[in-house]
């Protein structure tokens, strides 16, 4: 316990407020008054996070556990208990200003973005129940305690991607995110279990202040170090939505666009880079995991662009390139660039959540249109809009001097400079050069040619005003780059950064240059709006649009479930629930209706039926007796 | 002959059987009543019989046995049945202007 009270509670207990008023009193409060407390709330918890910063930055940056109480004993020896606390760190920091910040400002755009919506108060009071559940993951000191966080976001993605519960595809997107969230639950239990045994804590300064060094010197990587390592990749991958398990996350684009900013791009799905950043020192303790996490990250990367090359809908084209971009964060990872790894969620954050509040705008303009075959010519309609979609285009491009370009090039730069980065360093270059064109053809498609939408709905203040600040911080962001290296850096105690800004590299300039050419092809192709190449109807084209046959692998297991539970259904259930009760119903039915024959309802004849029994009793009791 | 227990003991039967056959075989509940009345008096015959001509019943605490004692509660019972019982027979009266006991068999099977 600490004995001053430390102002970080309250970031976690002012979206739980939140939630909780909006949530009970939401009828009460109605649509402006829901969306004002939960933003309220939010933006409180950014003012916070904010001042935390700014005492950190100047003054004492050391991480700082806050312990509240003790939550479980552990039965090791010796005795050693799950604190429930938080760590707040320059690492849980950024986290959390980007989780305050960008949410507070999702807040705000879903006030006017949702305002037809009849369910405003359950919409508000699941954003919040999100942000308390990021917020506990993030500052969460312990791998125990975090797995309250990470289950609390796996169920409010669930809740909001089946938002609209009365559309059959939303109920079912969500579902498939939650099974494949709970298979990375699942992952992150046997990592917590692996601790317990055989570190005997989960707490992360124990961990990674005493448990961790030690094995570090003996130069020995043991068994349980591998298995947990493991369990925290699979946690990882399944938040993050890499590949394998990333099936989920093109289909949670049946959310509101809110959400889709908010968790499907700028934090949730962070929560797997957060994870594996925290845990560094397991990666340095089992460089075969670090590397083959370099290498699914990259690869990653590749499909998830071809998958967005081909797209048609407009959000889906924004799914795949997060999940592209999420590749970029673990092969930051992977490589040993944690703070690049970092630093691009912050930018990606900001611009991700930029592109979909901006296509949110654009689809309500549309009025729910989201094909991009079927937009068109929307610049000369809505120019402020379109501004800010290509601010974040370029951003998410990484054309030069965007706050995407920093980071992107900070990636490679590691990647290049890592032993054996060669093949990660050029297959991530071309996925910059996929990302640049794929960004291009979104765009021109959407806001160039001619116009296809008539009087389309134009954006109001808060809508704008929150993108137009998204927009200032993805051009901007890039420049905090070596201050934020330097602010990050006692996060990783063991870790030496050695990274300098690249941006004078002669990689950066190639990467600059391809960017830009493969920007410049895209205008060729889709410059006029109208002809779209990539939007055919092919069968190779239609496949890698619907995610190149993952979804029918996995469909094979679901399948083979549902036939199993309809082979018992119609089977064992059947005969034990239907055939054998109404069969023993029907029997006694059919007993009784033979007994009540013999009912006359005549007094007399009960009456000599008694006599005769009684009367026969009698006579045969005396004759037992040897009487009469 | 008086003195012997054999003597009201023929009498509680001859009484109990009356009061039976009277049960069997009439249709009017009043005189069904008053057979259940005979039937019930038969068997306090019985018991102040087997109370005044044994000593092998004891009563309670060593003292006279108890048969008189059920004659009362035997008594009560018959008051309080015929209450009920006669209550029955005008509301089946009123409901369905008869009390012939034949035409009530509506809990036949």
């Amino acid at each position: 316990m600490t004995e001053n009270f430390d102002p970080m509670v309250l970031t976690l207990l002012l979206p739980i407020l939140g939630a909780l008023v909006v949530g009970v009193a939401g009828r009460q409060l109605g649509k402006t008054g829901s969306a004002f407390v939960a933003s309220a709330a939010v933006g409180c918890s950014f003012l916070i996070v904010l001042s935390t910063v700014i005492r950190k930055l100047t003054g004492n940056p050391v991480p700082e556990n806050i312990k509240l109480w003790d939550w479980a004993a552990l039965p090791t020896t010796p005795p050693t208990t799950i604190s429930f606390g938080l760590y707040v760190d320059s690492l849980s920091l950024t986290l959390m200003s980007v989780i305050t910040g960008v949410g507070f400002l999702i807040h705000w755009f879903s006030s006017e973005y949702m305002e037809h919506d009849p369910d405003v108060p359950r919409f508000f009071t699941l954003l919040n129940i999100f942000i308390a559940a990021m917020t506990f993951l993030v500052l969460a000191d312990n791998y125990a305690t975090l797995i309250i966080g990470w289950g609390g976001v796996g169920f409010a993605s669930f809740g909001l991607i089946g938002f609209w519960r009365e559309k059959p595809s939303a109920a079912a997107a969500s579902k498939k995110a939650f099974v494949m969230n709970v298979i990375g639950d699942i992952g992150l239990m046997v990592a917590v279990f692996a601790l317990v045994k055989y570190a005997g804590t989960v707490d992360y300064t124990t961990l990674f202040k005493e448990v961790l060094p030690g094995l570090t010197n003996n130069g020995q990587a043991t068994g349980w170090l591998t298995v947990v390592t493991l369990g925290l990749m699979v946690g990882a991958y399944a938040k993050s939505a890499q590949l394998p398990l990333h099936t989920w996350l093109p289909d949670a684009m049946e959310g509101p666009t809110p959400v889709s900013a908010l968790i499907h791009a700028a934090t949730m799905v962070t929560a797997g880079v957060y994870l594996l950043v925290r845990s560094y020192m397991f990666l340095e303790l089992v460089p075969a995991l670090a590397t083959a996490i370099g290498y699914l990250g990259v690869v990653t990367a590749l499909f998830a662009a071809c998958c967005a090359m081909v797209q048609t809908d407009l959000k889906r084209v924004l799914a795949y390139s997060t999940m592209s971009q999420l590749g970029y964060m673990f092969l930051a990872v992977g490589v040993g660039a944690y703070g690049a790894a970092v630093f691009h969620l912050v930018t990606h954050a900001f611009f991700k959540a930029l592109l979909f509040l901006t296509a949110g705008i654009v689809i309500h303009a549309a009025h729910g249109e989201q094909d991009m075959r079927k937009l068109g010519g929307l610049g000369r309609q809505m120019p402020a809009t379109a501004v800010m979609f290509a601010v974040g285009s370029l951003a998410l491009a990484g054309f030069p001097l965007t706050a995407g370009f920093f980071s992107k090039e900070a990636i490679l730069h590691a990647a290049h400079h890592h032993p054996g980065g060669t093949p990660l360093f050029v297959i991530g270059a071309l996925v910059a050069v996929m990302t640049a064109f794929y960004t291009g053809r979104a765009f021109f498609l959407t806001f160039l040619g001619p116009s296809k939408i008539e009087h389309p709905h134009l954006p109001g203040a808060p809508t704008t005003a929150s993108c137009a600040v998204l927009m200032l911080l993805s051009l901007g962001a890039g420049s905090i780059h070596p201050d934020f290296q330097a602010f990050l850096d006692p996060s990783m105690t063991n870790h030496a950064f050695a990274i300098e800004p690249g941006a004078t590299s002669g990689a950066a300039i190639g990467l600059s240059v391809a960017v830009v050419v493969a920007i410049a092809i895209a205008f060729a192709m889709f410059g006029k709006g109208d002809r779209d190449p990539l939007g055919g109807e092919s069968p190779p084209l239609v496949g890698v649009r619907n995610g190149a046959g993952f979804d029918p692998f996995y469909a094979f297991f679901t399948r083979a479930f549902s036939a199993l539970g309809g082979l018992t259904a119609r089977g064992s259930d059947h005969f034990l629930q239907e055939t054998l009760p109404s069969f023993v119903g029907r029997s006694f039915g059919s007993l009784s209706l033979v007994l009540g024959q013999i009912h006359s309802g005549q007094v007399r004849h009960y009456l000599l039926v008694i006599t005769a029994c009684v009367t026969t009793l009698l006579i045969f009791s005396l004759v037992m007796r040897g009487g009469v | 002959m008086a003195n012997s227990p054999e003597f009201f003991l023929i009498i509680s039967a001859l009484v109990f059987s009356l009061g039976l056959v009277g049960m069997a075989v009439r249709r009017n509940p009043l005189v069904m009543f008053m057979s259940i009345e005979l039937m019930l008096n038969a068997s306090n015959l019985a018991f102040v019989t087997f109370s005044r001509f044994t000593t092998k019943f004891q009563g309670f605490h060593g003292g006279p046995s108890d048969g008189p004692v059920f004659t009362f509660v035997v008594m009560t019972i018959a008051a309080a049945e015929a209450v009920v019982g006669l209550g029955i027979i005008i509301t089946i009266f009123r409901n369905k202007h008869t009390v012939d006991v034949d035409s009530m068999a509506t809990l036949k099977g």
